[in-house]
């Protein structure tokens, strides 16, 4: 499967009630699905802070993810790459331990703690044996709560961030991705990108990145999910420990939909290489509704990872095209778009795009049939338990959840709503999604003289 | 994102298989049994989820190919999911999707492996479609065509578009001139383009039999079980004479050091990639197993490593630095290193401050703090290891493919805990001999 680079997976804004006063250490318990006997508790701490727990306490360690609204999406013009390179400077000293000193403390407690930054969220990851797992917390606190932000360590990561721009621009899935977004979303942040050019880069100061940590650091969206060997009163005092100093101030983040420029477009971008990249898109149905999950199928049963997924089955199985194509469902703040893409020899390009053309028609005239929806919903279904195989897979998909603003009871539902799509609701959004005028495609190889 | 030495790094490590990997103590609890007609089966509990990993791992890999065949195990590897007589592709493919299962296979120079990931009550028939596709293939040259094509695009995905994956196709070909390391497993172009049915059919009937299989089972399982439906599904199958022993030509005494210059559009900025063989790997101990590991450790594995500490944090000069020590092969061990220069800081100028340093390590030595420090590291990977029961797995099912018993494995983790400083510089002395070594300089094509 490739990769879709930008802008990364991310979801709305949770309605995040906060309760300060009371502490409630244990809430709902639910079963993931059938196949997993995974429990996520909802913990609230004496401070108010809130975080989805998975006990298991076979192996002596603690994996903790978390997030808070801010990314590559938040990105003012001309200061693209800032939300980056803030999160790695996180850890490059805090508190009393200089950037050295902080890192040497990880290595000696084999612990491990990082931030980064997606779309719509900056997030940080802490691991650690049981028997660090305050120690590390306190480092965690510490980098969230007073990073140094020193000039040196600036300058080598915002020169290793350059050197990564410089990479974006020569690599051809980059290209792709990079037009298919400036295509779609013209002018927008989407359409600009956050990870950086050498010119915002350049312009930003450590005082920069200071005040986008004073925004960002707010313990009022946080989301956390932790996995492993603690208990529910165990982990509510590690939240008051570790974000109990963090800011609590009202939430500044907006969300204003953004519409996909007008289709059908086809950009054709010439790269010299042995085989084309296309990148092929259009928008999708955000929501955890009926249409939502339609959206959702839709782009499974076209593009998933079943081996009966449309697009497989016409560009590898039965004509050899292509190695790999995908078809995902993408929802962040502003905007939800289905995209996909593959790659084929320079001398099949417009076969393979022809072939994509007639299956994306296929589908919006006609719409999937009955077996392919049986099918798919039961692919989906058995599929999702295997996310759940370890402590930091069971961490991210929790929060990937919490991300999207869903409750626990998502685990519980998900299946429900799953097999609750009808094939009427799956044809309505393959009309309306899969329309011509809807197509953004964008093809990134060698070009006829 | 990753750039792309970043994702060449993460390739490497990739590579860096078994012997690295083996520095596990294996802790969680572990059955092997072997079945009359040879087939060996490893199976891991882990009960903390009800799904199930059911794999099967051939002793076969692009090392066992004859000259003018490369490609070929790689190849089949694809040609093994178009179904049989009892499974039809169609219905192969039904039967995991309507359960949500993952599949996937791999070939590396040694062995091809092949896994269902899936609910556990899914066993019984997970066996029973890898037990029938290891002797009843089905196969025709209108599938082998069109399955061509799709290889061809892997190889111009992974090889011919990508700078770094065409690069890492010419170091080894200089790196093993004779032996068959030299050549990629994805195979050569033309010779991929020639491979025929007849190949494929007769590389299936020489090397797919229970004797020469591993079948590796890791999860929400009792052994009982598992010992029973491997009695019944695989028990019947039968081999076609003995797996065949592939002689490979040894590679000579290299005497001096091989370098490759190269430019390309497709990077923006220089880097270095070193690959050193280290030696013939049926001699190499589980101590020296361990201290290699250990090296890549002290050399570069984390920010306090030597060559990460002194020039990326403190000098400035580098902006990614790895090494990775890579014992997956069975008969030469290798040692990766790769290091990316700052803007505006010469690559040889690099290349001298790393070999400066590797030098040290040679000269001097290593203290007995950063060995205390690799081991500490090293216990704790046990206890991490223990959430990733598979990956436990597919390194035991990889030192039996070797030929070693899984005693190998705790045998490795054992040593490590003895290391010397003495015994990690007599590595470095071992490992960092240029003469068996081949130095990429990577620089963009303006």
């Amino acid at each position: 499967m490739q990769t879709i680079l930008l802008p990364s997976s991310c979801g709305r804004n949770a309605d995040n009630m906060r309760n300060f006063f009371l502490a409630i250490i244990a809430g709902f318990l639910f079963v993931i699905s059938s196949a997993s006997a995974f429990e996520v508790q909802e913990i609230t701490s004496p401070k108010g802070i809130k975080a989805w727990l998975v006990e298991s306490h076979d192996v002596p360690i603690v994996s903790m993810m978390f997030s808070m609204p801010g990314g590559r999406n938040f990105e003012v013009p001309g200061k693209e790459g800032a939300h980056a390179i803030m999160a790695d400077m996180l850890d490059e000293g805090a508190g009393a331990l200089s950037s050295d000193q902080f890192k040497a403390e990880k290595v000696r407690m084999t612990s491990r703690v990082s931030f980064y930054t997606g779309g719509d969220f900056t997030s940080g990851y802490m691991s650690a044996l049981s028997k660090n797992r305050d120690a590390t917390a306190d480092l965690l606190k510490q980098a969230l709560e007073n990073p140094h932000f020193e000039e040196a360590s600036f300058n080598r990561l915002r020169d290793q961030a350059r050197q990564d721009a410089a990479a974006a621009k020569v690599d051809q899935n980059t290209i792709a991705n990079d037009a298919w977004f400036a295509t779609a979303f013209p002018g927008h942040i989407y359409g600009r990108g956050g990870s950086g050019t050498d010119s915002s880069l350049g312009s930003l100061t450590t005082d920069d990145l200071r005040k986008l940590w004073k925004v960002t650091t707010n313990r009022r969206d946080l989301r956390v999910a932790v996995v492993g060997d603690l208990t529910p009163a165990e982990l509510s005092v590690l939240l008051d420990r570790t974000f109990g100093g963090l800011p609590d101030h009202p939430s500044t983040v907006t969300t204003q939909t953004v519409d996909m420029a007008k289709g059908p477009i086809e950009k054709r971008i010439n790269y010299d290489g042995p085989q084309t990249v296309v990148y092929f898109g259009n928008p999708a149905i955000p929501g955890e509704d009926r249409e939502g999950w339609s959206s959702n199928v839709l782009a499974e049963i076209l593009g998933g990872q079943a081996s009966f997924a449309r697009l497989t089955q016409a560009l590898r199985e039965k004509s050899g095209l292509t190695y790999s194509v995908g078809f995902s469902d993408y929802t962040w703040r502003h905007a939800a778009v289905q995209l996909g893409t593959f790659s084929t020899a320079t001398a099949t390009a417009e076969q393979a795009l022809t072939l994509l053309k007639q299956q994306l028609a296929d589908i919006a005239q006609s719409g999937p049939t009955a077996e392919e929806l049986q099918k798919i919903k039961s692919y989906m279904n058995g599929s999702y338990a295997l996310r759940f195989s370890d402590n930091d897979s069971i961490a991210s998909e929790l929060l990937s959840v919490m991300q999207r603003g869903d409750g626990v009871a998502y685990f519980k539902e998900r299946a429900d709503k799953v097999n609750a799509v009808t094939l009427d609701d799956v044809k309505a959004a393959a009309g309306k999604l899969l329309k011509p005028e809807n197509q953004i495609i964008v093809v990134v190889g060698k070009l006829k003289q | 994102m990753l750039n792309s030495i970043q994702r060449l790094a993460l390739a490497l490590v990739a590579l860096t298989g078994l012997l690295m990997k083996a520095a596990l103590a294996l802790t969680l609890p572990v059955t092997e049994f072997t079945l009359d007609n040879g087939l060996n089966v490893i199976i891991i509990e882990d009960h903390r989820a009800p799904v199930v990993l059911h794999a099967v791992q051939y002793k076969v890999g692009g090392a066992d190919e004859e000259a003018g065949k490369t490609g070929l195990a790689h190849f089949f590897e694809h040609l093994m999911f178009k179904g049989t007589t009892k499974y039809p592709k169609d219905s192969f493919d039904r039967l995991l999707d309507e359960n949500g299962a993952e599949r996937n296979a791999y070939t590396s120079l040694e062995t091809t492996f092949y896994y269902e990931r899936a609910s556990s009550a899914l066993l019984e028939q997970l066996m029973d479609l890898e037990a029938d596709r290891m002797q009843n293939l089905v196969l025709t040259p209108e599938v082998l065509e069109t399955e061509r094509k799709v290889v061809q695009e892997e190889r111009r995905l992974r090889t011919e578009s990508d700078a770094y994956g065409a690069a890492f196709e010419k170091m080894n070909a200089v790196l093993f001139k004779e032996h068959p390391y030299g050549r990629p497993v994805i195979g050569l172009a033309d010779d991929v383009a020639k491979l025929t049915l007849e190949d494929a059919t007769a590389f299936y009937r020489r090397h797919y039999m229970p004797s020469n299989a591993i079948v590796l089972v890791v999860g929400d399982v009792k052994p009982a079980d598992v010992k029973r439906l491997a009695q019944k599904y695989y028990g019947p199958l039968k081999n076609n004479g003995k797996p065949p022993v592939v002689q490979h030509t040894p590679e000579p005494l290299h005497t001096k050091p091989e370098r490759l210059d190269l430019e390309d559009a497709r990077v923006s900025d220089p880097a270095i990639i070193r690959i050193y063989n280290i030696a013939p790997n049926d001699t190499t101990t589980p101590r020296e197993a361990a201290a290699y590991a250990v090296l890549a450790s002290i050399a570069a594995s984390n920010s306090q490593s030597r060559l990460i500490k002194q020039l990326v944090t403190q000098d400035q000069i580098a902006s990614n630095i790895t090494a990775s020590y890579g014992g997956s092969t069975n008969e030469y061990g290798m040692f990766y290193l790769s290091a990316a220069p700052r803007s505006g800081v010469d690559v040889l100028e690099l290349e001298k401050r790393v070999d400066a340093i590797l030098q040290g390590i040679k000269d001097k030595g290593v203290t007995s703090e950063e060995l205390a420090q690799a081991i500490n590291t090293s216990e704790a990977k046990d206890i991490y290891a223990r959430d990733n029961p598979v990956g436990l797995g597919t390194t035991a099912a990889e030192v039996r493919a070797s030929g070693r018993s899984l005693n190998y494995i705790d045998a490795v983790s054992a040593a490590l805990l003895k290391l010397t400083p003495a015994d990690i510089q007599r590595a470095a002395q071992k490992v960092f001999d240029a003469n068996h070594s081949v130095t990429l300089i990577m620089r963009p094509k303006r």
